[in-house]
């Protein structure tokens, strides 16, 4: 038994220095374009944004308790800002000065406030710079109004709904109902081309993991602690002089602000845009993933982002109908079984397996 | 009011025309211990509310360290100038440990961008007193939801202690509490206010009678009396509203 233990402690003083899953998944996912075919590739892309958004979400709703059901309207603002930007990068545009679905509705000239993005850098930081101005319009006021809870989850919603139905009503502008598509080359490489899909997914890869990183570099920090405190007692926490708000604030923002980034790196990847992404129903499925994955554990949200999609893809392509049935069950057994997601199955399995190891569980803790 | 850490005159609350409390004069010296009793509905805890900043009076003046007019402040603002309080649920942050749940009530970088650069090192001999002194040194590393009622109790007590405040709200620590428990807080209590005033709501008639200085009683938003637990339970006011004839025996008469 002794071996055992010394072997167990060894594991764990290296694994503390160096994250033995950690290393191994980057470097997987590194090495994916080497064993997967261009479609399977363009499709772990856009799972890996789909990640990217979630570890948003956690941080917002997981750790700091604020359920957004309208974070696809973030998403979305970053997708649209980059998908006009590859629009003013193609021969057609070039040659009219026009993206086509502008033409179709009958404007002449540029609306002035696309006429930016046909600067790549500006998009870039816009990108980030639109969501989190956005998220301060709808953050600042509510959260210092004390709207919280369920009240704060229906304003998503409804902000959701109606950016939409707005972006629907636009089509000079957004495209309307079949948004921006057809797009053909980003900072000069082309879009057809194998090498820049693997360098676009590598990109999104390199992004989900310093998003990751800087997220738990946050969630480790004062900060982090009290992110955590406003969830468990926000009243508690403002009676010792803190002042919740500007927390709240900030990291409202910053989720969005990783939305508009995963948005960005899903439209060259995926090829289209449109208002289906921002609505109810996506919004609510990035929650989904979320609490599929485990709420308040970053690894959690990756997972579920991850399990939610692969099974949902592989299922639509077989059953598409069953789909939403399945989606159903995986939800309500997750919630019954395993409220702290699938992220906690391996702690759950261990502890069963050994009693000793629950102790040290509580211990570590 | 010269020397009162808190002065409070002429303050009445009404919650949709109920008058929660009703012409509540409370000077507080310094370093006292000072107990509210009441029955139920009394205003005992609507009072803490309005020095604490959760309630604002319709009338009345709050002063404190006679230099800070608390009905013009927010609640944050009041716990920085030196005002703490202990709610009655205990209130603790239960996935955190005990000994980040003290450190994030050390009164040091509560804003959003010092917290960014705060290296949760410092200040650890604070948290170490502070441990002590609530006796949960030996469960330092648990998480604040696996300690018992009694232990939540005294880790809030904590929370408040570490800010090193002038004065501390205490809202019924007891409640719930087994005897042996209730022992501990009262000598805790008693320890805090060597260094700041205290001020405690409570039920617990034994409890009041072992460790009070002064007592206020307060009836339907009235202070009905005080003085020394002695003098105020000879009151035959106080005996007809709240002690009953037989002294104060029925201890628990809220629980």
């Amino acid at each position: 038994m002794k071996i055992i233990d010394n072997i167990i402690k060894f594991y764990k003083s290296i694994s503390k220095k160096f994250p033995v899953t950690t290393t191994f998944v980057i470097i997987l996912a590194l090495t994916m374009p080497l064993a997967l075919s261009q479609f399977r590739l363009a499709l772990i892309g856009k799972f890996v944004t789909y990640a990217i958004v979630a570890l948003g979400l956690d941080l917002l709703w997981g750790y700091t308790g604020i359920l957004s059901l309208g974070h696809g309207v973030y998403f979305s603002l970053g997708a649209y800002m980059m998908a006009m930007h590859l629009k003013t990068q193609t021969t057609d545009f070039q040659a009219q000065g026009l993206a086509d679905f502008m033409t179709w509705s009958g404007l002449t000239k540029l609306p002035w406030f696309w006429e930016p993005f046909s600067n790549f850098a500006f998009t870039i930081i816009m990108v980030i710079v639109v969501p989190v101005l956005f998220s301060l319009v709808i953050g600042f006021p509510a959260f210092r109004s004390g709207i919280k809870g369920v009240y704060f989850t229906i304003l998503t919603q409804a902000l959701a709904l109606s950016l939409s139905i707005f972006f629907i009503g636009q089509q000079p502008y957004t495209g309307g109902t079949n948004g921006i598509t057809g797009f053909e080359s980003i900072a000069g490489f082309s879009l057809y081309k194998g090498e820049t899909k693997i360098a676009l997914y590598i990109i999104s890869v390199i992004i989900l993991f310093l998003v990751y990183f800087l997220s738990k570099l946050l969630i480790q920090s004062k900060t982090g602690r009290i992110l955590i405190a406003i969830r468990e007692g926000e009243n508690r926490l403002k009676f010792l002089g803190y002042d919740p708000v500007s927390y709240k604030v900030f990291i409202y923002a910053l989720s969005a602000a990783i939305a508009g980034i995963a948005g960005a790196l899903f439209v060259p990847q995926v090829g289209i845009i449109n208002p289906s992404a921002m609505g109810i129903l996506p919004s609510v499925e990035i929650a989904i993933w979320v609490a599929i994955g485990g709420r308040g554990t970053l690894k959690g949200a990756i997972i579920g982002a991850f399990v939610v999609n692969i099974v949902k893809t592989s299922l639509s392509e077989t059953f598409p109908d069953a789909w939403w049935y399945v989606f159903g069950v995986i939800f309500i057994l997750s919630v019954m079984f395993l409220p702290k997601g699938l992220g906690s199955l391996f702690e759950k399995i261990k502890t069963l397996v050994s009693p000793v190891s629950r102790k040290e569980a509580v211990d570590e803790k | 009011m010269k020397n009162d850490v808190l002065y409070m005159e002429a303050v009445s609350v009404s919650f949709d025309g109920f008058k929660a409390l009703n012409n509540v004069n409370l000077f507080i010296k310094q370093r006292e211990l000072r107990f509210l009793i009441g029955p139920n509905g009394a205003g005992k805890t609507t009072l803490l509310d309005v020095i604490c900043g959760k309630t604002k009076p319709d009338m009345g003046r709050v002063f404190y360290n006679e230099e800070f007019d608390l009905l013009r402040m927010k609640p944050s603002k009041i716990c920085k100038a030196g005002i703490s309080r202990k709610f009655q649920a205990p209130s603790v942050f239960g996935s955190l440990t005990v000994e980040e749940n003290l450190r994030l009530s050390i009164p040091k970088n509560r804003e959003l961008f010092s917290s960014f650069f705060d290296n949760q090192k410092g200040s650890i001999e604070t948290v170490d007193e502070v441990l002590e002194t609530v006796g949960l040194t030996e469960k330092r590393n648990w998480l604040a939801s696996q300690l018992a009622h009694g232990e939540k109790q005294w880790l809030e007590i904590g929370l408040t202690i570490i800010q090193k405040p002038k004065l501390l709200l205490v809202d019924e620590p007891v409640a719930g509490m087994t005897g042996g428990e209730r022992d501990k807080t009262g000598i805790l209590l008693t320890k805090i206010a060597k260094d700041c005033s205290v001020i405690v709501v409570e039920h617990d008639m034994k409890f009041v009678e072992r460790f009070s200085s002064t007592v206020t009683v307060l009836h339907e938003g009235r202070v009905i009396s005080d003085g020394s637990y002695e003098k105020v339970k000879k009151d035959p006011y106080v005996i007809d509203v709240y002690l009953g004839r037989d002294g104060g025996k029925h201890e628990s008469a809220a629980s």
